[in-house]
């Protein structure tokens, strides 16, 4: 569960985005498109705590993440919040179990090992589990990477521009993923993105457009 | 899984690991090696010397006196007359007074003639047999044993000469073992000992048969007979000797004396800046080791920042993103410091098995771990720290938003 005052966030070249306040639950996914330069991927980074807003209020699961830095920030961050990347980020050096299992790790969760191989079930990568992530194609990396923010039980997931990168075929079935499962596991979902297309495949959405 | 991430890091670069990790080893095995080769010397050296003031011997280099004399490893001065050494006998100032008659080999290891108060200096003791009691008997230092399989009641004869190359066989002299040494770590262990009219025995033979050869070619050449030894070992009464008797030999005698201290002391200030220099090309051995790695982790750095932005999304502090790159520069030192022991001691054996038998020195290969290689493990890590300084604080302060903002 998200909820946001209006947000307001300047960088110190001076250019400054003020958002509308945000209201996301685990039945309603929230879409927030935009075109680029409006501001999308700042708003990301604010709610996942990688930028602090110079105004207003973000509120997690009940908790002000507004009101927390540091080490406890980076515990919160790693344990109530997942984000799914355009371009999907991995330790190179890691094989594919080891990548999903760094979350929970960092998170400071224990999750069984079981769940890795139980989740990879779900998004169809279980072949791919002691595998490099430099052998893996773009739409097989996009499940990783959820499979990774999904692993640790986060209250929110993040994704942003998700589809970019992926053909029409892969968009849906990230999209569907991304749905079906963040509700699944109780988690609240917000999609940033560009991308036309996510705004057909997504169900039941609540949509905010930025910029 | 801190330990996994740091251990796939460095395998996942294995060819700046690898890089790193030679130079390294090559550093810090080099200055091992000559931190225990001069450490081992060094106390050779001094253990060799005990209960030594000082080497009389025939006029010369006195550095060679106390190397041929003392350690056995240079060819002697020259003979000088049995007569005018035992003169010195009387003499009040003297304690005890050595000699030493050398001149022959068996396969490398020196026969010295000398008595029982030679063996007095190095506290050895017999591990089998007895001291020898008449001429052409034998008693063989430990190593000589060993290596030449003796026991007691084996026969040798000598080569004349002091190297092992020498053919001049003599034949008709066959020495006895008659005991075998315990190890006492000094150069004793590397000698084959016998009273000193063995050797009188054996030259006068050779001479009188050399001069017979001489003769028959029709040279007319007249060697002095007289008995001759090689050299003497003194111990002074009291320190104050060392004011008199040196000068006192020198100058009324046919003889020279050297103090073994004061040239040993002199050669080994002459190693020394050979000892530095070595030092010098392995110590900057070791900071290039330090700037690969510094250069290793800095440009992996940028290539990682990604991953490493990733890592802190996913709740991963600043304080451990530092010690994770930091970590991977200390484990690499260890490494290469392990590395680098394992050089160094692989390096002692080979020396050994080259050179143990041409300078009768043998390195000790166990109980390396002293103060000194304490030092070079504590530098070592100090250069992966310095080297991982820079990129583990870019690490830390690494700005996440744009980082992956800008992916």
């Amino acid at each position: 569960m998200l909820h946001t005052s209006a947000l307001t966030f300047s960088y110190k070249n001076g250019k400054t985005f003020k958002y509308p306040p945000l209201f996301c639950s685990v039945e309603k996914p929230l879409l927030i498109t935009g075109q680029s330069g409006s501001g999308k991927t700042t708003l990301l980074h604010l709610l996942a705590g990688l930028l602090k807003p110079d105004q207003g209020l973000i509120k997690i699961n009940g908790q002000y993440m507004t009101s927390l830095s540091g080490p406890v920030l980076d515990k919160f961050r790693g344990q109530y919040i997942s984000v799914v990347y355009q371009h999907p980020h991995f330790m190179s050096a890691l094989n594919i179990r080891d990548n999903i299992a760094l979350a929970p790790y960092f998170s400071g969760d224990h999750i069984p090992q079981s769940e890795i191989e139980k989740l990879a079930v779900e998004l169809g990568i279980n072949d791919q589990l002691y595998r490099l992530p430099s052998s893996l194609s773009a739409g097989e990396k996009q499940r990783v990477s959820i499979a990774r923010a999904l692993i640790s039980k986060p209250a929110l997931l993040l994704a942003d521009e998700p589809t970019s990168s992926l053909d029409d075929n892969n968009a849906r079935t990230v999209t569907e993923l991304l749905m079906t499962h963040s509700r699944q596991n109780g988690v609240a979902l917000v999609i940033v993105t560009h991308d036309q297309r996510v705004k057909d495949f997504l169900e039941y959405k609540e949509h905010v457009y930025v910029g | 899984m801190l330990a996994k991430l740091i251990l796939r890091n460095l395998l996942h670069h294995w060819g700046s690991t690898l890089l790193s990790m030679i130079l390294l080893s090559t550093g810090v095995g080099i200055i091992s090696l000559l931190l225990a080769v001069n450490k081992q010397v060094e106390d050779k050296f001094n253990r060799d010397l005990k209960n030594i003031d000082l080497v009389v011997g025939a006029k010369g280099s006195p550095l060679q006196l106390v190397l041929s004399a003392v350690y056995h490893l240079d060819a002697p001065t020259g003979n000088i007359s049995k007569e005018e050494a035992e003169k010195l006998l009387t003499n009040p100032m003297i304690e005890q007074v050595t000699p030493l008659a050398y001149g022959d080999n068996y396969d490398g290891f020196r026969i010295v003639g000398t008595d029982s108060t030679y063996l007095l200096k190095y506290n050895s003791s017999f591990s089998r047999g007895s001291m020898f009691s008449n001429p052409m008997e034998v008693v063989a230092g430990s190593n000589v044993a060993k290596k030449k399989e003796l026991k007691i009641g084996s026969s040798f004869t000598g080569t004349h000469g002091l190297s092992k190359d020498s053919d001049d066989d003599h034949e008709h002299f066959k020495y006895v073992v008659k005991g075998i040494l315990n190890p006492t770590g000094s150069v004793l262990d590397n000698l084959i000992l016998t009273p000193v009219e063995s050797v009188e025995r054996v030259h006068s033979e050779r001479h009188e048969h050399a001069e017979h050869e001489q003769h028959e070619e029709g040279h007319d050449e007249d060697k002095t007979t007289g008995k001759q030894i090689t050299a003497l070992l003194l111990t002074f009464r009291s320190p104050q000797a060392m004011f008199s008797l040196p000068r006192f030999i020198n100058e009324s005698t046919n003889m020279q004396s050297a103090s073994p201290t004061l040239e040993i002391n002199r050669l080994l200030g002459l190693l020394g800046i050979g000892m530095d220099s070595v030092k010098a090309v392995a110590a900057t051995l070791l900071l290039v080791a330090g700037l690969s790695i510094f250069i290793a982790l800095y440009s992996r750095l940028s290539e990682k920042k990604y991953e490493l932005a990733l890592i802190r999304s996913l709740g991963c502090s600043r304080m451990k993103l530092f010690t994770l790159v930091v970590s991977e520069a200390i484990l690499l030192c260890l490494a290469g410091f392990a590395g680098g022991m394992l050089l160094g001691i692989t390096g002692m054996y080979w020396l050994n098995e080259k050179a143990a038998d041409e300078y009768s020195f043998t390195l000790i290969t166990n109980n390396l771990w002293n103060k000194d290689q304490f030092l070079l493990l504590t530098g070592t890590i100090l250069i992966g720290i310095t080297a991982a300084l820079i990129p583990s604080v870019k690490a830390y302060r690494l700005n996440i938003s744009k980082t992956l903002a800008n992916a």
